[in-house]
């Protein structure tokens, strides 16, 4: 299991994380996931793909917990916090889980330098001068690792076309 | 009007780029959209995998226990 882990838990925390809105939650999830999978396993047919099959158990671990949040908070609607994630939209389809699920492979597949690059100009919003600031690197560095990291995740995601 | 590789790469990795259809546009900035997008990126705790293999190593202790009582 923590083989499985490690190749499937950041995934598996990914997809938590995207219906839950919320880091301790999406914790449980995963650890829920986990022990799911652990229990269902010796029924699991070899030839499926492990990981569309955990991607399915952790949505479905995730919205149970979401619904639990909800009735929560139905009970403590004054007190809730406005982030809460009972009080923000509907879980997500299990097609924007899938992508969820694919982008976070792909991002991971990333070489580190080219990862951290993709991050910050994202997720941080700086611009290529501003990455190249924050990681003492040449502008022209930091240009050539974004394209190869872009092409990279287009090719990996089949947003190239021939 | 299509654009090539490089002009498609180009908009992904955010410069300016007028050759793309709104529709090859639209793609890509979904992607982009995924990019900033807190799950893409959030990291569970270290310990997690810690947790996980202690709690399943506790069933699979309580599972044997079990199936032994009951032989």
């Amino acid at each position: 299991m923590r083989a499985v882990y490690r190749s499937y838990g950041r995934l598996a925390y990914a997809v938590a994380y995207r219906v839950l809105g919320d880091r301790g939650l999406a914790e449980e999830a995963t650890q829920q996931t986990f022990v799911q999978a652990w229990r269902a396993a010796a029924g699991l047919d070899v030839s499926r793909e492990l990981g569309p099959w955990l991607a399915t158990i952790a949505r479905r671990v995730a919205i149970d917990i979401y619904r639990r949040e909800h009735v929560r908070a139905a009970d403590t609607l004054e007190t809730a916090a406005p982030g809460d994630p009972a009080l923000v939209s509907a879980p997500a389809s299990a097609e924007a889980i899938y992508d969820v699920w694919e982008v976070r492979r792909a991002v991971s597949g990333l070489p580190p330098e080219e990862q951290e690059i993709v991050r910050l100009q994202h997720f941080e919003g700086l611009t290529h001068a501003q990455i190249a600031d924050r990681l003492q690197i040449a502008v022209g560095t930091v240009k050539s690792r974004s394209f190869r990291a872009h092409q990279r995740l287009a090719q990996e995601l089949g947003h190239l076309r021939e | 009007m299509t654009a090539n590789h490089g002009q498609r790469i180009a908009h992904l990795a955010g410069e300016s780029v007028e050759a793309l259809s709104a529709a090859e546009r639209a793609e890509l900035d979904e992607l982009r959209a995924r990019l900033s997008e807190p799950e893409t990126w959030a990291e569970p705790d270290p310990e997690l995998e810690a947790r996980i293999v202690a709690v399943i190593a506790q069933e699979a202790a309580a599972r044997t226990a079990s199936s032994r009582r009951h032989r």
